[in-house]
């Protein structure tokens, strides 16, 4: 019984997680789905390092 | 900085000549000033300081002859004396006096102008030898791909000295007034963020604000004469910008692994480059260097794309021949992993944990981790090629394919990111001037094959073609995708995006032996990516299918059926054990098949199935499609849920010998045609939406694509069948 009220909530768990993350994605929050908001207009590295280095994404709007 | 913005009525103007030594410039002078000179020297220094007079119609000119400067560096005094004059005299216009038979060398000085931010007419001196070399350049074309303009010249027989004059009244009276600013080089991802972060800093400071990237990229550089100039403008923050720069230039040294003066040097010889190769048809340059003679073979009109074709095909050949074994290696971890933990319970337990654990989780998010071998190979290749110098390369010889079918070579650059993720690349379309030429972009950048589509294709190719096809079969799908994106883009221009293209440098970087930690960097942060968007939405979204895979459970009468028919089985007297437990199994399989099917993915699979059955796809192909609009690699994690919940034995194969039990090559193949043309991923449509501003174009992309796909694919696939 425990197993299957464990596996229940994961499952809302990850429901309420997908549906949040797809949210951001959908209203323009962040760019790729699973991104952690860096939607600005780089390439894949280039858009994770200023992720990582915590750059603001509306700060810049270069893409090359 | 007080530069008037709109046209003035002045009368009287200072004009500024600069020019590389041996340009001719103290020709031009005379020319322009004749006997109306005075000599002098520049305050506090020996350098010569020559000044004249020039009328043109009813306007006077006060011409400075600026010392001979290969740039404006600051390593010696006269390039020190010039910059000074041009940031602290402020001259109305400075024609930059080119020796058009070295055009290139020259062009550094032009560019640094251009950073400079003054207003400047490029005078094409000696003009004439370069068309006794036989060559010819583009002067129009030049003017504005640099945004500048340009004048033919031979100053020792005062020919073009009259436009030059006229072209130099027009820019002193009407500075803003030029069809097109100066561009400005840019100097890629590396180092363009760096700078911009820079420039940030700088233009809270209103004294420095109007020259904040020309300072910005000083001080990167290190020049002593802008940090004191900085220092005197904002005292204040000296110390914080100082710093800040000083760590910029040591992460970026740090992953080029050259200095920050060969960086910028390269970005500026570049977009110098990039240029030429547009404007002139035969270089001028007596000295040919390594990138030069590199790039004759790799820009060759003939075998310029031959080699691009040949070298994507090796990337795709390396990351199959040496990934192949690594995938096995992942696929046994998971076999391993999902063995342990299936061992936690009895034998034959319908657990439901077990279940998530071992079918949602690991048959899910382990059935798209097992190709990141691949996938970082893949990576490292595209590096390499990014970092030498050659992908700058393989975009200009698009750009000069898309010139021809009336394309704009600068969307290749949004198509070249495509190629990582669709997402960024619709936001770089920023950079295209005109709408409609964003437009078509971002309406066909989905067919480049993004990053995501990719454990698609290693999931498939394996699983139906043989090791000599692999390479080959990856190397055709993302041509597919090119082709068709350069067909439809063509195709929109012809008909809802009509109109002329604006100009474009692409900068050509020369190339670059690349250093192994900016290699393993780059590889490791696009593969962080995909870890880490497997362990978030990938796993969530694999849960979320796993639950609704399995739910609802089949009523009790259809349970009931099946176990009267293992009791049969069991009861049986005619048969031996051995045969006994080959018919419960495939009993239990069927058993598995018909809760499946039950399931809400069940469900919603049959209700699809009969609109991509054309296509060759069955429900379970059909819900994994569908699934795939969350993002693409869904459909692999589908796939592997489907194929485990509807697998009783736990011993069961991979999902590839699954795949290829089911299906045929063909089906595979369409598989891949349809996940590469058909909607795009739910990102890619929220920021189509929000980058064109309406939902108009969001859904005739959406629409538009998978309406093609399906056309497409089931052309290939009806055809197909006909023939094999």
């Amino acid at each position: 019984m425990w197993e299957t009220g464990l596996v229940v909530l994961i499952v809302f768990a990850a429901a309420a997680g997908v549906g949040y993350q797809l949210y951001r994605s959908a209203a323009g929050k962040s760019g790729c789905a699973g991104c952690s908001g860096c939607s600005q207009a780089m390439n894949l590295s280039a858009a994770d390092s200023a992720c990582r280095q915590g750059v603001n994404p509306t700060q810049r709007a270069n893409g090359r | 900085m007080s530069r008037p913005v709109a046209p003035t009525t002045r009368k009287t103007f200072t004009v500024a000549l600069a020019g590389n030594p041996n340009s001719g410039k103290t020709t031009v002078f005379n020319a322009l000033t004749g006997a109306h000179q005075h000599v002098g020297n520049y305050p506090g220094v020996t350098v010569e300081k020559k000044e004249g007079i020039a009328r043109f119609q009813d306007t006077t000119f006060t011409v400075v002859d600026l010392p001979g400067t290969y740039s404006l560096m600051a390593y010696s005094i006269e390039e020190i004396v010039a910059r000074n004059f041009l940031i602290d005299e402020e001259p109305d216009a400075v024609v930059h006096i080119v020796d058009a038979s070295n055009l290139e060398r020259n062009l550094y000085l032009a560019v640094q102008l251009m950073e400079l931010g003054v207003p400047l007419v490029l005078a094409m001196n000696m003009s004439d030898v370069v068309r006794d070399k036989g060559v010819q350049i583009n002067y129009h074309k030049l003017a504005e791909l640099l945004g500048v303009p340009v004048v033919p010249t031979v100053g020792h027989k005062g020919r073009g000295i009259q436009e030059l004059l006229a072209t130099v009244a027009e820019v002193c009276r009407n500075p803003r007034a030029r069809k097109q600013p100066a561009r400005q080089v840019n100097y890629g991802y590396e180092i363009e963020p760096h700078v911009e972060q820079l420039v940030k800093v700088i233009t809270g400071h209103e004294a420095c604000a109007d020259r904040a990237r020309w300072y910005a990229l000083k001080l990167l550089e290190g020049d002593e004469e802008t940090a004191k100039r900085v220092q005197s403008l904002c005292p204040g923050d000296y110390e914080m910008i100082l710093q800040r720069a000083v760590q910029l230039r040591q992460h970026i040294e740090g992953i080029s692994g050259a200095s920050i003066g060969t960086v910028l040097a390269d970005g500026r010889y570049g977009f110098i480059v990039g240029a030429c190769a547009e404007a002139v048809s035969q270089t001028a340059e007596a000295r040919v260097s390594r990138s030069e003679r590199i790039d004759r073979m790799m820009l060759s009109r003939w075998l310029g794309l031959p080699i691009f074709a040949v070298l994507m095909y090796a990337v795709f050949q390396l990351t199959f021949a040496l990934g192949e074994p690594l995938m096995g290696g992942m696929e046994a971890v998971f076999e391993w992993l999902g063995g342990t933990i299936s061992s936690l319970w009895p034998e034959g337990s319908d657990s439901l944990l077990k279940s998530l654990l071992v079918d949602g989780m690991i048959g899910g998010v382990g059935g798209v981790l097992v190709f990141l071998p691949n996938i970082m190979l893949l990576f490292l290749a595209i590096a390499f090629l990014e970092d030498t110098g050659y992908m700058a390369r393989a975009a200009f010889l698009m750009d000069r394919l898309m010139h021809k079918i009336g394309l704009h070579g600068k969307s290749f650059i949004p198509m070249l990111i495509g190629f990582g993720c669709t997402v960024p690349a619709v936001m770089a379309t920023r950079t295209l001037e005109t709408r409609r030429d964003r437009l078509t972009t971002i309406l066909v950048l989905p067919l480049m094959s993004c990053g995501a589509r990719l454990p698609i294709y290693m999931l498939i190719i394996p699983a139906f073609f043989p090791q000599a096809w692999q390479a080959p079969m990856l190397w055709t799908i993302y041509i597919i995708g090119i082709v068709l994106a350069v067909v439809l883009a063509k195709l929109l221009r012809a008909t809802l995006f009509k109109g002329e293209s604006v100009p474009f440098v692409m900068e050509l970087p020369p190339y670059r032996m690349p250093t192994l930690r900016g290699l393993l960097l780059h590889m490791w942060e696009r593969s962080w990516l995909f870890l880490r968007k497997a362990g978030t939405i990938i796993l969530g979204i694999a849960i979320v299918m796993w639950a609704l895979s399995v739910w609802p459970k089949p009523g009790a009468k259809q349970v009931e059926q099946f176990e009267q028919q293992r009791d049969a089985v069991k009861a049986r007297a005619d048969i031996g054990p051995e045969e006994k437990v080959g018919l419960l199994g495939e009993i239990n399989n069927a058993a598995a098949e018909a809760e499946l099917e039950h399931s809400v993915i069940g469900r919603i699979g049959k209700g699809v199935a009969p609109v991509l059955r054309p296509l060759g796809f069955d429900w379970k192909t059909s819900t994994a499609m569908l699934g795939a609009f969350a993002a693409k690699e869904v459909f692999v994690a589908q796939l592997g849920i489907v194929y485990a919940v509807g697998e009783a034995d736990e011993a069961s194969e991979t999902l590839r010998e699954q795949l290829q039990a089911n299906y045929t090559p063909l089906q595979g193949f369409c598989i891949m045609l349809f996940c590469l043309v058909s909607m795009p991923c739910m990102a890619t449509v929220a920021v189509t939406k929000r980058e064109t501003g309406s939902w108009k174009w969001a859904l005739f992309q959406l629409g538009g694509l998978t309406l093609l796909a399906w056309a497409l694919t089931a052309v290939v696939y009806q055809i197909g069948r006909l023939v094999i």
